[in-house]
C-alpha cells in the first residue's frame, strides 16, 4: 500500500460517516424543498409579491417576478440557509481537523514521525476534503433535478378572450386547474451555475478553515473563529443589502459573492450571462457578475490553501498538552 | 546510524529550554536521556525528530539535517512519544495497518508478532482502550519498524512491571540488531540495565555525560579521620587522583577508574570505618539536580 493510499484510507476512515450524514440531510432537505416549491401555485405568489414594499426589493439581488417563478422559487434553495450550514459544516469541520485537530487529539507526532512530508499530509487532507465537497454539492444538486422529476404542479388559469391584441382572462368563468410536471416548467441544468456557486463559496470556507487550523493549536478555537467569520461575513451582506451607507460591505464580505440564484437567473437569459464580471441588480444596483463572484471564492480558496499549506511547512509542532 | 547535535538551542520567546546541547551518540547505541521534568528532553526529541526549528545550532542523524531532510530522517527511525495518543475511532487493527502503510516497507505482520508479545488485544476500539494499552498500541507501531533509529520518549510509562520487562526486552533485541536507540526514561534502573550510554540534562544544559561502562568502574569511599586527606593525594599520580571532600572528621572520596591504586593510598592513612560504593546512577542524578543552576545560566534563562 502506498503512503498516500494509506493517507487516504485514513482520511476517509475518520470522516465518511460525517460525509453520509451530511448528504442525506442535504438530499432530504433539497427534495423536500423542491417539492414544497411544486405545492403552492406560482400565480398566488406573484399577488402577494405585488402587495410587497418597493423597499423590500433591495433584500433581493434578483428581480422578485423571477423570483417567484417555479426557477426562481427553487433557485432559492440554494440560498437556504439550512443547506449552507449543513454544506459549510462539512468544509469547516474537516478544514478545521488538518492541523489543529490533530495536534489537540495528540495524534500530530505519530502521523509526522513517519516518513511523510507535511505537505504530503496538507495537500491529501485538502484533497478529501476537495471530493467530499464536490459529492456534497453533486448531491445538493442530483436530489434538487429529482424533486423537480418527482414533482408535479398545479397551475390555475382562466379562459381568455382573444382580441388580436390582447388577451382578456375570464376571472368570472370557472377556474381551469392543470396539472402539469415540474421538469416541464423547471429544467435542472439551469442550477448548474448556482450550484458551481455555492462550490465556490464552500472551496472558500474550506480554505479558511484550513489556513485557521494552520496556525492554531487548539480545533475548538479554530471551529469558533471560522464559526464567528462566517457569521460576520453573514451579517456584513446583511447589512449591504439593507442600507445604501453600507452597501460597499458587500464586497468585502464573501457572501456578497455568493448568489446562486443571480447565476441561475442570468443563465436563464442566456448562457454567455454566467461569464459576466459585473451586472446590475433589480434595483440598478452595482453587483459583482456570475463569473466574478466565482473566481473571488476560489482565488480566496487558493490563497488560503497556499498560504496555510506554508505556515504548516514552517512551524513548530506543539507536544501535546 | 551516528546522532549528532552542535550546540543545539531551542528558546520558546523569553524562555530557553535547550542551551547549547552538543552530544554524540554512536551506532548501535543505547542512550539514556535522564532529566527531571521541564529539563528539556522532549525539547531535544522534537528537535531530533524535525518538529521544532532549533533557534541555534543543529542535529543530524546519519549526517541528514534533522529539520531541514527531516522527511528522509523519518524514513531512518521510528518515534514513540512520551503520550502515544491515537485515533480513537478506529480499532487497533486498523491503526496497525494503517501505520505499516505509512511507511515504505512497512510490515503489518511485524507489527502483529510485537502486539502478540505484548498480549494486546487487537480487535478494540482505540478509543475504548486504557492508557497503558494505547501505550502497548504505540510500542507495537514503534518498535516494529526496522528503522536504524529507534527514540522512545518514555517506553515504560504507564506499564505493568511484566510489560515494562518485555519492553527492555525488546530495546535489548533492537541493540542485537545493531539499531541504535535513544531512550528518555525517570526510571534510573531501566537506563542501567539497558543503555551504554547516559546523558542528564538539567535546565536545558547538558549537565552530565557518561558510558555506563566509566560510571560502573567510579566508587565512592567514606570513612572517618583526624588527618586532612587531601593534603596526601600528592603521594598519587596526576591521573589517578580522586575527588575529595571532607567535612572536619568525615571524607568522602570519589574515584574515576581503577580503584587498585587509591584504595593502596588509603590504606596507609589511619581511616575509621570505611565503606566503598559503587556511585551508580542515582548519585549522580542526585548531585546534579541538588546543585544550583549557575547564575549565569539562569538569567539566560529568563
Amino acid at each position: 500500500m502506498s503512503v498516500e493510499k494509506a493517507l487516504r484510507r485514513k482520511y476517509v476512515a475518520e470522516s465518511w460517516l460525517l460525509w453520509l450524514a451530511i448528504a442525506i440531510g442535504v438530499a432530504i432537505f433539497c427534495w423536500v424543498r423542491v417539492h414544497v416549491v411544486g405545492e403552492f401555485d406560482t400565480s398566488q405568489f406573484r399577488q402577494i409579491v405585488d402587495l410587497l414594499p418597493k423597499d423590500w426589493r433591495k433584500f433581493s439581488s434578483v428581480d422578485f417576478d423571477w423570483l417567484v417563478s417555479y426557477l426562481g422559487r427553487t433557485a432559492l434553495t440554494l440560498d437556504e440557509p439550512m443547506l449552507l450550514l449543513l454544506i459549510c459544516s462539512w468544509v469547516i469541520i474537516r478544514g478545521s481537523d488538518v492541523v489543529s485537530g490533530e495536534i489537540s487529539r495528540g495524534t500530530m507526532e505519530m502521523l509526522l514521525a513517519q516518513p511523510i512530508s507535511r505537505m504530503k499530509v496538507w495537500w491529501t487532507h485538502a484533497m478529501w476534503t476537495f471530493v467530499g465537497m464536490v459529492g456534497l454539492v453533486f448531491v445538493t444538486w442530483l436530489f434538487m433535478a429529482i424533486g423537480i422529476w418527482t414533482t408535479s404542479v398545479e397551475e390555475t388559469s382562466y379562459m381568455e378572450l382573444d382580441f388580436g391584441v390582447t388577451q382578456v382572462p375570464l376571472t368570472f368563468a370557472e377556474p381551469v386547474v392543470e396539472t402539469v410536471a415540474m421538469s416541464d416548467r423547471v429544467n435542472p441544468l439551469m442550477f448548474l451555475p448556482g450550484v458551481v456557486n455555492l462550490f465556490s463559496l464552500c472551496f472558500m470556507l474550506g480554505g479558511f478553515s484550513a489556513w485557521c487550523s494552520s496556525v492554531d493549536r487548539f480545533r475548538w478555537r479554530t471551529l469558533g473563529i471560522v464559526a464567528g467569520f462566517y457569521f460576520l461575513q453573514g451579517g456584513m451582506k446583511v447589512l449591504a443589502m439593507a442600507s445604501e451607507t453600507w452597501s460597499w460591505l458587500r464586497f468585502i464580505s464573501v457572501f456578497g459573492y455568493y448568489g446562486p440564484a443571480n447565476s441561475v437567473e442570468a443563465s436563464q437569459q442566456s448562457v454567455w450571462r454566467c461569464f459576466e464580471l459585473f451586472r446590475t441588480g433589480s434595483q440598478g444596483q452595482f453587483l459583482p457578475g456570475p463569473l466574478l463572484n466565482n473566481t473571488v471564492l476560489l482565488a480566496l480558496g487558493i490563497l488560503f490553501y497556499l498560504w496555510g499549506g506554508y505556515i504548516f511547512r514552517k512551524r513548530d509542532l506543539p507536544a501535546p498538552i | 546510524m551516528p546522532v549528532t547535535l552542535n550546540e543545539l538551542s531551542k528558546r520558546y520567546r523569553n524562555f530557553l529550554a535547550l542551551d547549547g546541547v552538543s552530544l554524540r551518540i554512536g551506532e548501535g547505541e543505547v542512550f539514556g536521556l535522564l532529566g527531571p521534568n521541564g529539563a528539556g528532553k522532549s525539547t531535544l526529541i522534537r528537535c531530533l525528530l524535525g518538529f521544532l526549528k532549533p533557534t541555534s545550532g543543529n542535529a543530524t542523524v546519519d549526517g541528514l539535517d534533522c529539520y531541514r531532510d527531516r522527511v528522509s530522517v523519518h524514513a531512518k527511525l521510528s518515534y514513540l512519544p512520551g503520550d502515544a495518543r491515537m485515533y480513537r475511532t478506529m480499532r487497533a487493527k486498523s491503526l496497525l495497518k494503517m501505520f505499516a502503510g505509512l511507511r515504505e516497507g512497512g510490515s503489518f505482520e511485524a507489527a502483529l508478532e510485537v502486539a502478540e508479545r505484548l498480549e494486546l488485544d487487537l480487535s478494540r476500539w482505540v478509543g475504548l482502550m486504557s492508557t497503558g494499552m494505547r501505550q502497548k498500541l504505540a510500542l507495537a507501531i514503534c518498535l516494529s519498524v526496522e528503522a536504524p533509529l529507534l527514540i522512545l520518549d518514555e517506553p515504560t510509562a504507564n506499564l505493568d512491571p511484566t510489560v515494562r520487562g518485555q519492553v527492555l526486552e525488546l530495546i535489548k533485541e533492537a541493540k542485537k540488531r545493531g539499531q541504535t536507540v535513544i531512550f528518555s526514561s525517570h526510571v534510573l534502573s531501566e537506563i542501567e540495565e539497558v543503555c551504554d550510554c547516559v546523558a542528564i540534562l538539567k535546565s536545558g544544559q547538558l549537565a552530565f555525560q557518561q558510558s555506563l561502562k566509566e560510571l560502573s568502574w567510579q566508587h565512592r569511599i567514606r570513612a572517618t579521620t583526624d588527618i586532612d586527606v587531601a593534603q596526601q593525594v600528592d603521594k598519587l599520580n596526576a591521573q589517578q587522583r580522586p575527588t575529595i571532600l571532607q567535612n572536619d572528621d568525615r571524607v568522602m572520596v570519589e574515584t574515576q577508574g581503577e580503584l587498585s591504586p587509591v584504595l593502596k593510598w588509603l590504606a596507609e592513612m589511619p581511616l575509621r570505618n570505611v565503606t566503598i560504593e559503587p556511585v551508580g546512577l542515582r548519585s549522580v542524578y542526585d548531585r546534579i539536580h541538588r546543585s544550583q543552576v549557575p547564575a549565569d545560566q539562569s538569567e539566560a534563562r529568563r
